[in-house]
């Protein structure tokens, strides 16, 4: 069959199984009825119209939990999920930081890391520190390493 | 006397194979393979961070090979010294900082080959 532009979607599909009562969850405090079943973060994300630049987390006895975009959740009805743009990790000056993905500004780099104002900041880039300019911009993928430091010394 | 720990741990967040070395009593730290900043010839050496007190200088970073480069360390006053049964060359580069932790001695000497 050839697919129409009305068509459902394979998500939309999913939940129009009329042999099974839906079951009520939240996300970001709207109501959607979808099946009890394990549900796709995937498809959950479709649902409420979240964009891939976002990550959703399920809400557990008051504490969020971050969900992998492959992943998959079982719907009892009641769950509660939340959507956040996405972070990595990164390290600065041997702490563990989080930040969106993608560019990012070395100011706000510095600003996270709180390196003091007369420190420059080097990223740990293939096995050498590169110093970055206080007006430029880092590409954040995840696990990059920086470091900070008083330019100091002098030939004597 | 023993390195801090903590500050070799450090560094091993950067360098996973450094290792220590001892010569005549002092401790050193031996990072290998050791990348120098852009337009250093060669690009990878050995380091061998000393970080205490040697030659009046209070921290040293001895490479194993002279390294041409642009930066401002270009007075080589140790050339050839054997550590650990080693050779070692090292530019006379002081950090002049004090209570500095070992990967900050290590980065404020790696700006003697910066251009």
């Amino acid at each position: 069959m050839i697919p129409t532009a009305n068509a459902p979607t394979a998500h939309e599909r999913a939940d129009e199984k009329p042999h099974k009562q839906k079951a009520k969850i939240t996300i970001n405090a709207k109501l959607y009825e979808v099946h009890p079943s394990p549900a796709s973060v995937e498809h959950l994300k479709h649902l409420a119209g979240i964009g891939a630049g976002d990550m959703l987390e399920q809400e557990v006895h008051g504490h969020l939990h971050r969900l992998a975009d492959d992943g998959a959740v079982e719907i009892h009805g009641g769950e509660a999920f939340v959507s956040k743009p996405k972070v990595v990790g990164i390290k600065i000056n041997t702490k563990e930081y989080h930040t969106h993905p993608g560019k990012n500004s070395v100011e706000h780099i510095r600003h996270l890391g709180q390196v003091p104002a007369d420190e420059v900041l080097s990223e740990f880039k293939n096995g050498a520190f590169v110093d970055l300019p206080n007006n430029g911009h880092v590409q954040i993928h995840g696990a990059e390493i920086f470091a900070s430091h008083r330019p100091t010394g002098g030939s004597s | 006397m023993p390195l801090d720990p903590k500050q070799v741990e450090q560094l091993k967040g950067f360098y996973p194979c450094l290792s220590m070395l001892a010569d005549g009593g002092v401790e050193f730290v031996l990072i290998s393979p050791l990348m120098l900043p852009e337009g250093c010839s060669p690009a990878s050496v050995d380091g061998l961070l000393c970080p205490t007190l040697r030659d009046n200088y209070s921290s040293r970073l001895f490479l194993s090979a002279l390294v041409t480069h642009t930066g401002p360390g270009q007075n080589w006053n140790a050339a050839g010294v054997i550590i650990a049964g080693r050779k070692w060359w090292a530019v006379s580069w002081n950090t002049q900082a004090q209570n500095q932790t070992f990967l900050e001695m290590l980065l404020s000497h790696l700006r003697a080959f910066k251009k």
